[in-house]
């Protein structure tokens, strides 16, 4: 039981120590900041109560001493020098080095506290004063109360256009997904369906008009609409809109509904609940990430389960057994993102760790370092953000090592004299794509190549083009520094982040230019465990290609293919190159009459796959294929479709790319 | 039973390929399936039939008459899958074989069992572990694990990175 105590207290540790060193250093942004000293304060205050309770005594009484310092400063009497806040951080450090290596000599760690403490005594010219702090528990409940407080109504009318369904939207799903933000009520104007016999079914006759119960800004319900603006109209409003005729005046029949006041006076208590409960979501729960790859495992076997079912149901011609597994599916695929949701976490958390590595590295170097971050809100599945930390922290520090020239240099050649390191993450598709940028001297093609022949890695007398010239960036023992430094120069580096990243099915280019910087590409795919697919045909075998690249899918005649110059076909207007999958895999049988022509979007470039025949939509649940088929990549697994048979899923990146290098008529 | 007391007697399972009879251990065999729908993987070597779904599981195939070099015949009713456990490159799998019928289950001495002949054989003496006389047969008891292990099932070796996608 202890024990299990104790590690929760290392848990919760870990996350105050990282808490503290990203206040500490957004604190040297925005210097004297009395919301972030507060934190700092408070965050102190907490290890040193629990370090106590669990017995780690130097612990307590250090951080009780920096929370002196830091109730000073909160109190103006002590100023926040820079000085002060590296101490503060080597104090982090050393706190997080007593964490971890709890069977370490303490004597040495108590050494380490008393030295850090006289010099922030000699600092600030003041005996910290071991004074009994209280921090007012109160105040951190009201300023709980106050994130929670913006709590209005939000009026929304949402009228599709007709044409909406065609585009393969269910205004039905926005409207769930407005649910999640807050209490909704909603009503449905369905004034404007015509009579029976005009009906187009294909059209969308109907407009809602929602009320909103929420504290979310109206950008995020517009951004519930992204993909509808176009489509339809979108009023937000936090007044209640006086009727629905004065929004579309002309082509609204009389029938309005009867307004009537949505919350009522019972409503407001339900209100009042509402918000209490919001006071109480703020707080997260921690739960191991075995629980969450069961939860994972179970609901892929659901997701398995619901294609039989699916199936079952529209073949068994029951009407109720349909409405049955259509509800079904609904709730399992909202299961199915939710889980993966909980699953994904924002690189936000490891961004820290990069900003301490650009201070410490710049100081040691003296380095004018700005780092700037972009996207960090970008979400990756947990295991991938584990396994990406260690090479972006390599790809960085060969930024600060090699990129980034001494500002004196930087001077001369007309750049400002503080060097900056971006660090962007966006979605590309499926894939997400982290950038480590710097605009540093960028890469010498000249010294690449001699220093590989000197390493002996090439011959001296090859010819090479620049993208080889950087592929030997890559290879193990390549260095480019003369000198064996401890912060890079060994030669172990870039070709361990290439293993690494490729390891995550990821890649990694660079683009750089003499004397304006270089960037590192890296792409990973975000192919989670379970996709949404299209089920393909191609003679009685089934392929599921990830439904997120396709495009467009097209019909043509099978002369057309056979005929095809140069593997191009016409796709509107445009050439473009296509691949017959059939002989791709090598299935001989009788051809079709027609082909379907998949366009799936590849790198940017958009490349046709040839197939039988499309099957439709299908949820994935992609399982391995095995060690036996380790030499097999043109699919990324195999999934179990509702009949039972089993259907190979296609890695689209990978095979285009193969296929391509064989006919090499993609750039 | 009267040989309860000898530890050197096991079960084999024996099954026809070709003309030729097989055995494979009873404690390697997991299952025995009627044939169902395989779906092929491109790219593999013929003998790869490609992979079922056994209990929600994705299971490789490989087919006995490809991988011996027996021409193969159309399936018949007999044809069935013997799902066994291997051991490949130090981690235990499962994987289907495609054989022409299964025969029986034999109680075997494996002290008496022949060495396989090391010249004049059709088949490599690796995936052989030794012979069994049956009645007037003669049963060639396969050694799986080598059978699976060669390299030929691993084709190519640079693709170690490609791992499988992880199921969390």
């Amino acid at each position: 039981m202890i024990d299990y105590l104790q590690n929760k207290f290392i848990e919760e540790a870990g996350d105050l120590i990282s808490d503290l060193e990203k206040c500490l250093l957004e604190l040297e942004e925005q210097p004297n900041s009395p919301a972030l000293i507060d934190r700092i304060f408070r965050a102190l205050h907490t290890l040193k109560g629990s370090g106590a309770m669990f017995g780690y005594e130097l612990i307590s009484d250090f951080t009780h001493d920096l929370e002196t310092l830091y109730d000073e400063v909160r109190m103006q009497k002590v100023q926040l020098t820079k000085d002060l806040m590296d101490l503060t951080l080597q104090s982090v450090d050393l706190i997080r080095d007593i964490l971890n290596k709890p069977n370490s000599d303490s004597k040495i760690f108590k050494e380490r506290t008393v030295a850090i403490l006289n010099t922030i005594r000699k600092l600030t010219g003041k005996e910290l004063i071991i004074a009994k702090s209280d921090v007012n528990p109160k105040k951190t409940i009201e300023s709980n109360i106050e994130k929670a407080a913006d709590f209005r109504n939000v009026y929304i009318c949402f009228k599709p256009g007709k044409d909406i369904l065609k585009n393969g939207n269910n205004p039905l799903f926005l409207i769930d997904e407005l649910y999640n933000l807050g209490s909704c009520k909603v009503r449905c104007n369905a004034a404007e369906i015509p009579d029976y016999e005009l009906i187009d079914v294909y059209s969308c006759y109907i407009s809602w008009e929602i009320e909103l119960l929420s504290n979310v800004t109206f950008d995020e319900i517009r951004e519930v609409f992204l993909f509808v603006e176009d489509l339809a109209e979108i009023l937000i409003s936090e007044n209640p809109f006086p009727s629905w005729k004065l929004l579309n005046e002309s082509n609204v029949s009389p029938v309005t509904i009867e307004k009537y006041p949505l919350f009522s006076d019972d409503d407001k208590n339900t209100t009042f609940l509402i918000q209490q409960n919001a006071v109480n979501q703020v707080n997260t729960i921690r739960v191991s990430s075995e629980k969450l790859d069961q939860l994972m495992n179970l609901v892929s076997e659901l997701v398995t389960m619901q294609a039989r079912l699916d199936l079952l149901a529209a073949t068994s011609g029951n009407s109720e057994a349909l409405i049955l597994s259509e509800g079904m599916h609904k709730l399992s695929s909202q299961l199915r993102d939710t889980t993966l949701e909980i699953c994904m976490v924002p690189l936000q958390g490891i961004v820290t760790r990069f900003q301490r590595l650009v201070r410490d590295l710049g100081k040691e170097l003296n380095k004018e370092i700005n780092f700037v971050t972009e996207g960090m809100e970008t979400e990756l599945d947990k295991n991938i953000i584990e396994n990406i930390t260690d090479p972006i922290l390599h790809l960085i520090r060969n930024c600060i090592d090699h990129g980034i020239e001494n500002s004196e240099i930087r001077k001369l050649v007309g750049k400002p004299h503080f060097g900056t390191i971006t660090f962007k993450a966006y979605h590309s598709g499926p894939n997400v794509i982290l950038e480590i940028q710097d605009d540093g001297a960028g890469i010498n093609d000249e010294m690449v190549y001699q220093k590989a022949v000197q390493s002996g890695i090439i011959l001296s007398d090859s010819i090479l083009t620049q993208n080889e010239i950087r592929e030997l960036l890559f290879q193990p023992g390549f260095t480019t520094t003369t000198e064996v430094t401890a912060i890079s120069g060994r030669g172990v580096g870039l070709d361990v982040v290439k293993q690494q990243v490729n390891l995550l099915r990821g890649t990694i280019i660079i683009k750089s230019e003499r004397g304006k910087g270089t960037n590192f590409i890296i792409t990973l795919p975000l192919i989670l465990s379970i996709i949404d697919g299209l089920l393909v045909d191609i003679s009685g075998e089934h392929f599921i290609i990830p439904l997120e690249l396709v495009s467009k899918i097209m019909i043509y005649k099978q002369e057309m293919l056979s005929d095809a110059y140069h593997n191009l076909i016409s796709f509107e207007a445009k050439k473009i190159p296509f691949f017959n999958l059939r002989k791709e895999f090598n299935i001989n049988s009788s051809l079709p009459e027609y082909s379907e022509i998949i366009i799936v979007n590849y790198l940017g470039q958009e490349v046709g796959l040839a197939v039988d025949k499309v099957v439709g939509q299908q949820q994935a649940v992609i399982k391995p294929l095995g060690k036996v088929f380790n030499s097999v990549n043109l699919f990324s697994g195999a999934t179990i479709l509702g009949n039972g048979n089993v259907a190979l899923v296609i890695d689209i990146h990978r095979m285009i790319h193969e296929l391509s290098n064989e006919k090499a008529f993609i750039q | 039973m009267e040989n309860q007391e000898d530890s050197q007697v096991n079960s084999i399972l024996s099954f026809k390929v070709g003309n030729e009879v097989f055995a494979a251990e009873v404690k390697k065999v997991l299952h025995i399936l009627e044939l169902l729908k395989i779906t092929h993987v491109p790219q593999c070597p013929e003998y790869m039939l490609g992979v079922i779904n056994l209990r929600g599981a994705v299971l490789p195939v490989i087919d006995s008459r490809l991988r011996f070099g027996i021409p193969p015949v159309p399936h018949s009713r007999n044809t069935c899958i013997i799902v066994m456990e291997v051991i490949l490159e130090e981690e235990q799998i499962k994987i289907g074989i495609l054989v022409d019928s299964v025969l029986e289950v034999i109680e075997t001495n494996i002290s008496k069992m022949q060495a396989p002949p090391s010249i004049g054989h059709r088949y490599k003496s690796d995936f052989i572990k030794g012979i069994v006389n049956h009645g007037d047969d003669f049963i060639m008891l396969l050694n799986l694990d080598n059978m699976f292990s060669s390299d030929e099932l691993l084709v190519v070796k640079e693709a170690a990175t490609d791992e499988s996608v992880d199921i969390n």
